[in-house]
């Protein structure tokens, strides 16, 4: 068989990702042979150095280097990964914090200082909040896992989603699904159509369900933006989807044997309801900070944080300690749950936040910046949908948001300051001569969150889902196995239907 | 002592030889076979490329089978009339099926062992080293980590008597994380059959 099954199939995905990286790049420099280098004619003036017209293009390859990391090392080496990825985060991080401080010293600082601050630290204890009060909530019961019984699972997972995250839904969910299901010889479409909806596509409706969107929310698009512009989207793509599962798995359920009389039965129950209160309470805290204005905080660095998303972030934190202390430990013990998700998150974030600053501030340069092809190639909605999407289903699609709603802005409103030009990338504010950005900013959001789905690699919880139906004996696909069989088939071609029809 | 088999290439689709063979089989009772067709137990043929080619009608119709020597007199003898004929047909020196699998569930795990520890009767195991490894560490939820804390891996090759390999091949292949090969053959010289 010569090359182990794990070695062919890194090499696989490694050359997979090299081509669809190549691919974009072609696709980016279409049109862009003429691009000119407008380095410095942008600069703002009075506010030091225009960091966007300055840096190089080479400045971004920690950036892709920490993503293929993330991407990569999973597969090639899981156990190294897992012992050391925070020394990989780090590495990834001074490689381009060290020049980076040393050619532009308080500016590079001051920038550091705010994406950590404004962006890195809110965006930990959200996902840390929601985690922990996920972690408490237990679904019970002896289900018989029946096409319709799958269909109301991975339904409530599915709405679930946009409510206590992706990851939360999943990890309340998936025990469940594979218990139901463990008397069955097919079953693991039931897990790939789990990752689908449960870990990708029932989290596009607000900044709680996946973090791209939270980072939108951070950046200031409005909490129920994506429930107003993209659930048509979504309900759409999630009817499709599950359309196309309940078909599969009534043809699968056919063909098992009668299920088996195993005796008692137990009941279905949910524990830990009171962390809805909880889960209220992180949602309530969500909608305050973008609906009231308490005045900005000095926080140091002539950095200002508002008043609201300080008392946000403190009473996340309290809702997170409140959910950890009332909570039994045998439920927390139902979901395995442990810090350690949120310390990968914790310590891989460190990490993107920093090297991402290059790739932001080229890209809010946008036709002044190194990264101008890119910004004249991506010109409308849907290749914003695609360009996000492709990318998203390959590297994290937090990171891949932000990348593509600064370049967005950097199109779209060049020169204008970001809090102004994301009113009109909403659309709620409009100006004679001045594009109406929704649809751009609806493509981003669907193509990030969606085509997460993709991938194993191109959204958190499918790994997570993924690993547990393994250790669970579910005989999951390879890389390869997932997309030609499952994603390819399904996925791509509702999502170009779904382009057809909203973008 | 081991059934000597020959290896059949017949000239016709499976369908007519199967329906040939079996015949042969309900007229002539235990004495005849056991034989294998080789699509539908496993075991290696001209492949895909060459089954695309006929059905786009490029090449002829081939249908390899694995059938006793003792059984080639009465091969020949009803091929006759029937409009099956034979391209070829060669001795099987020897027999092979290579395996490989991965488990990160510990009584799946114990299930597999069994099977490569105690294969069938005439079943010979080769070049096997089953691993075991176990991290602590990685008990338990991961997102962008996603290490198994017990994973146990092998990979090998099985030889024996054409029938119990076939056997074991189906046994095997029944568990989703085994990776089996179609049994791979070593032919000898060309047999005649007339």
């Amino acid at each position: 068989m010569g090359l182990s099954l794990r070695l062919q199939n890194v090499l696989k995905v490694a050359l997979v990702i090299v081509l669809i990286l190549a691919a974009q790049c072609v696709w980016a420099s279409e049109g862009a042979a003429d691009a000119e280098h407008h380095e410095g004619e942008a600069a703002h003036a009075g506010h030091g150095p225009n960091l966007g017209t300055i840096l190089p293009l080479w400045s971004v390859i920690p950036f892709a280097g920490i993503l293929l990391s993330i991407a990569l090392f999973p597969l090639l080496a899981p156990h190294f990964w897992h012992h050391h990825y925070p020394k990989v985060s780090l590495f990834w991080a001074l490689v381009f914090a060290i020049p980076f401080l040393i050619a532009f010293k308080l500016d590079a600082l001051h920038s550091i200082y705010h994406i950590m601050l404004l962006d890195f630290v809110p965006f930990i204890i959200l996902l840390g909040g929601l985690f922990t009060v996920a972690g408490g909530i237990v679904v019970r019961g002896s289900f018989r896992g029946s096409p319709i019984v799958n269909l109301i699972l991975i339904l409530i997972g599915t709405l679930l989603a946009s409510w206590i995250g992706t990851t939360g839904a999943a990890m309340v969910m998936i025990r469940p699904v594979l218990r139901a299901n463990a008397w069955r010889k097919n079953y693991v479409h039931v897990v790939v159509f789990f990752i689908f909806l449960v870990a990708n596509i029932g989290g596009s409706l607000t900044p709680l369900g996946d973090p791209p969107l939270f980072l939108g929310f951070l950046h200031g698009v409005s909490f129920f933006w994506t429930l107003f512009n993209i659930s048509f989207q979504t309900l759409f793509v999630a009817a499709m989807v599950l359309a196309v599962f309940f078909a599969l798995d009534t043809y699968y359920y056919r063909k098992e044997d009668p299920p088996p009389d195993d005796g008692a039965k137990e009941p279905i129950k949910v524990e830990g309801l009171h962390n809805l209160l909880f889960l209220g309470g992180i949602i309530g805290a969500v909608l305050f900070s973008g609906m009231v204005n308490l005045g900005d905080v000095p926080v140091g660095l002539h950095i200002m944080q508002s008043g609201q998303n300080i008392a946000r972030d403190l009473f996340i934190i309290a809702m997170g300690v409140a959910s950890w202390v009332t909570t039994k430990k045998a439920l927390r013990e139902a979901n395995e749950y442990s810090w350690g998700p949120i310390l990968e998150v914790a310590y891989l974030f460190a990490g993107i936040f920093t090297t991402i600053i290059p790739a932001l501030a080229i890209l809010k340069a946008g036709e002044h910046g190194a990264l101008a092809f890119l910004i004249r190639a991506v010109n409308d909605p849907a290749r914003y949908f695609w360009a996000t999407g492709i990318l998203s289903s390959f590297l994290d699609n937090a990171p891949t948001y932000l990348t593509f709603f600064n370049a967005s802005i950097g199109q779209l409103y060049p020169g204008m300051a970001e809090h102004e030009a994301v009113g009109y990338l909403m659309g709620n504010v409009t100006a004679e001569g001045i594009a109406n950005g929704k649809h751009y900013l609806a493509a981003i959001s669907a193509g990030a969150v969606f085509m997460g789905a993709n991938t194993y690699i191109g959204n958190a919880p499918n790994f997570m889902v993924k690993a547990i139906a393994e250790e669970a004996g579910v005989p999951m696909p390879s890389f390869f196995g997932y997309m030609l069989k499952y994603s390819i088939p399904v996925l791509i071609v509702i999502f170009i239907i779904n382009m057809l029809i909203f973008i | 002592m081991e059934t000597p088999y020959v290896e059949i290439i017949f000239k016709g689709v499976v369908e007519d030889v199967k329906k040939f063979l079996a015949d042969l089989g309900a007229d002539l009772g235990d004495d005849f076979g056991p034989y294998f067709i080789s699509e539908e137990r496993g075991i290696a043929d001209e492949g895909r490329v060459w089954k695309f080619l006929e059905a786009v009608k490029l090449v002829e119709d081939h249908t390899h089978a694995l059938v006793p020597e003792k059984d080639l007199a009465a091969v020949a003898k009803r091929l006759g009339d029937t409009g099956i004929g034979i391209h070829a047909a060669h001795k099987v020196i020897e027999k092979r099926l290579q395996f490989e699998y991965e488990c990160f569930n510990e009584e799946l795990a114990a299930q597999i062992r069994a099977l490569f520890d105690n294969p069938p009767a005439g079943v010979t195991i080769e070049g096997y080293n089953p691993n075991t490894f176990r991290d602590a560490s990685a008990k338990g939820q991961e997102l962008y980590t996603p290490a198994h804390d017990f994973e146990c891996k092998g990979e090998g090759s099985a030889k024996g008597p054409v029938k119990a390999l076939v056997e074991f091949r189906k046994t095997i292949s029944e568990i989703p994380q085994i990776d089996v090969d179609d049994i791979s053959l070593v032919l000898g010289d060309e047999v005649k059959i007339s």
